[in-house]
């Protein structure tokens, strides 16, 4: 098996909402391109064995940076005035991923498809305000739609490849979970399905370059009229823990105390009787 | 050997025009040994999409290597050929180590035939 010696981003760019720019990052006034160079995410001065598979961590406010020109390790930013503005919400990152290996020397490999990365993912105070979810709920159990906006970019900004990549991210039910706060305290769910809209940049700077709407379809209980509070948590794919999205939707549960009636007298044949009974609020 | 100066492997091409390459013999304290030649692909890949709510992004990486050892005379066409149907192995069961069995022999190694690819794999 080959010796592991490093693993590297490299070709970095960055979406500034109408082209793709190669990413300079800065330290002391000074810039390396982090396109021609490489951002180190894992290197040693022992290499051993590659494993399949293993996380690595790259933070683009303190980026590990090795290039021609410079080529001792340092520390770099990302986020300064030629590189990616401090003020862009949600940026996209594209790049490449390379690993070196150990001989005589280090052999680098670039994988040459693209990847992609949203980074400082961007919601305002209130992710649900605005998106439609249902004020009140008439039943115990209910199924309730609870609707967010969520950042996102258009096909013609990137790829529909990658647009659909972030449909299945959000779509994926698993990665959410949604809790009920209220009179009769509190209830996590995960939704039993979701639904990803079509991407729109209408309405979206305060998400970045577009945003996507998210519905979370949740069975949840009300035992009892009042009012009742819902926040929704998501779980990323970048192995971080999951982030609770800011802001709530509130929800008034009218719970009717119903009687129930039937027919006054049934006949049967067998000992399994079918009855039909109507319940009406009293 | 050594060619101009150069570390090379020595070629010539088979009756089909292709370049056959050809594993060097030494001979080291009265041993005989044939020089291996071990060839490498090497394909790291993360998620094609990664959101992250932070400025700090941890990478689920994945990194497939492919290997594969030669002794024998080879065309470049068959050691493509060997990296293309690990490929096709080594996603389906990643932990598992495959080899070669294929053994060529001095005549199969000057048929053009078998020097297109037509070797297998065997997993163990």
């Amino acid at each position: 098996m080959a010796n592991l010696k490093g693993i590297y981003m490299t070709e970095v760019e960055y979406y500034d909402g109408v082209d793709w720019k190669e990413l300079l990052v800065e330290k002391d006034g000074t810039n390396l391109s982090a396109y021609s160079g490489h951002i180190i995410l894992y290197s040693t001065d022992n290499p051993s064995p590659a494993p399949s598979g293993m996380s690595v961590t790259v933070n683009f406010n303190d980026i590990r940076m090795r290039e021609a020109s410079k080529p001792a390790e340092d520390k770099y930013v990302a986020f300064h005035a030629d590189g990616i503005s401090a003020t862009q919400k949600s940026p996209i990152v594209r790049y490449k991923i390379a690993v070196g290996t150990w001989t005589s020397e280090e052999i680098i490999t670039v994988n040459q498809n693209l990847h992609y990365m949203m980074i400082n993912a961007a919601i305002p105070a209130d992710a649900y305000s605005g998106a439609g979810s249902a004020a009140t709920v008439k039943e115990s159990n209910a199924n309730v739609a609870l609707k967010l906006y969520f950042p996102a970019f258009l096909s013609t900004h990137i790829n529909a490849d990658a647009v659909n990549d972030l449909k299945n991210l959000l779509k994926t039910a698993d990665n959410w979970s949604v809790t009920k706060e209220g009179p009769t305290g509190s209830q996590t769910v995960t939704p039993s399905s979701v639904v990803a809209g079509t991407p729109t940049a209408e309405s979206a700077t305060a998400y970045g370059i577009a945003k996507v709407l998210v519905t979370l379809n949740c069975g949840l209980t009300f035992p009892m009229s009042g009012t009742y509070s819902l926040t929704a948590t998501f779980q990323s794919n970048d192995v971080d823990a999951a982030y609770l999205l800011p802001g709530s939707h509130s929800i008034t549960a009218s719970i009717m105390v119903n009687s129930g009636s039937t027919t006054p007298l049934i006949v049967s044949f067998d000992a399994d009787a079918m009855m039909s009974v109507s319940i009406a609020g009293a | 050997m050594i060619h101009k100066h150069k570390t090379v492997i020595a070629s010539l091409r088979n009756k089909g025009n292709v370049r056959v390459f050809i594993p060097e013999k030494l001979r080291i304290a009265g041993v005989n040994y044939v020089q291996p030649y071990k060839f490498m692909r090497v394909l790291p890949s993360t998620q094609p999409l990664i959101v992250s709510f932070r400025a700090e992004v941890a990478l689920p990486l994945e990194i497939l290597i492919n290997e594969v050892v030669v002794t024998s005379p080879f065309s470049i066409q068959l050691i493509r050929s060997y990296l293309d149907q690990l490929c096709d192995l080594m996603p389906k069961s990643p932990a598992e180590k495959y080899i070669i069995l294929t053994d060529s022999k001095r005549g199969d190694a000057w048929d053009p035939q078998f020097m297109a690819g037509k070797a297998s794999f065997t997993a163990l």
